[in-house]
């Protein structure tokens, strides 16, 4: 899936990747690409403005913990951010069936 | 941690291009380069050497101007709501409007016999008023029509309406 696809749709997959837990940036994309078999060409660079903007939006936290000297930001899933993955997941499955259905010529 | 040359010459050139309020730029270079130090990590796990570990790190974050370019996006996107950005406009426009009403009006005094040296001064200073007022707000309006792009656009819309704000300070005292 090239870079381009994923535009609108990283909000979405950073929720779902926070579902199983709080996560750094790094562990995020890891996670994405785990999932996706590799498939998902993700510019890791793109991960943190949408994360930034996931967090004012206020569907993610994020707190910063001093590790091995380095200060490092975690970020986790609010019950905003719960409910508004529930939402996109919904809104997803539609446009999914929605294109099968143009794909298959409506059989 | 010690960094290494290819992280500190990746990390120089995202800061020049960052466009973006000290605080987020001081986030996002931090950010940046704990994932760097993570991916480089993995592949150096994985068996790269250092060097080669830092050049699949850097290639997987994406170039330079690209990360820069989705910080400065997303500021933009957040900075510009509504009418807050027009609010520069506000000072240089209260110089302009009167300035030019005044000069309007100071040209009903021309009459058959002229204008006294006193209706003279007068004019000559609405006229001034009016101008740099003028030039200050197409200067204000310019700037914040670049500043969708330009974070330095919409300093320089600042500038403009402080100087406004001055002159109309100074008159007001005076």
């Amino acid at each position: 899936m090239e870079a381009d696809q994923l535009r609108g749709h990283l909000g979405m997959l950073l929720l779902a990747a926070l579902q199983t837990g709080p996560a750094h940036g790094y562990a995020l994309g890891a996670e994405l690409r785990r999932r996706s078999d590799g498939h998902l060409v993700l510019v890791e660079g793109s991960l943190y403005p949408a994360l930034h903007r996931l967090e004012e939006a206020g569907m993610v936290a994020s707190c910063t913990e001093t590790a091995d000297g380095r200060r490092r930001r975690r970020y986790e899933l609010t019950a905003n951010g719960k409910a508004a993955l529930t939402v996109e997941k919904r809104k997803w499955q539609l446009f999914k069936g929605s294109v099968d259905a143009i794909l298959e010529g409506g059989a | 941690m010690k960094r290494d040359k290819g992280t500190t010459a990746y990390l120089r050139s995202v800061r020049s291009l960052l466009d973006v309020p000290w605080r987020e730029r001081r986030r996002a270079l931090e950010e940046i380069e704990n994932h760097l130090d993570d991916s480089r990590a993995s592949h150096v796990a994985a068996g790269a050497v250092p060097d080669e570990a830092t050049a699949h790190a850097i290639a997987e974050l994406g170039p330079a101007a690209a990360v820069a370019a989705s910080f400065n996006e997303k500021t933009a996107t957040t900075d510009n709501a509504g009418a807050v950005r027009w609010l520069p406009m506000l000072p240089p426009l209260l110089v302009f409007v009167p300035a030019a009403a005044c000069l309007l009006y100071g040209l009903t005094w021309i009459r058959a016999d002229g204008l006294t040296s006193g209706a003279r001064v007068a004019l000559r200073s609405y006229l001034l008023g009016s101008l740099v007022g003028g030039g200050l707000s197409v200067g204000a309006y310019v700037s914040i029509r670049r500043g969708a792009a330009h974070r330095a656009s919409r300093r320089t819309a600042w500038l403009f309406s402080g100087c406004a704000l001055l002159l109309v300070m100074t008159s007001l005292v005076r």
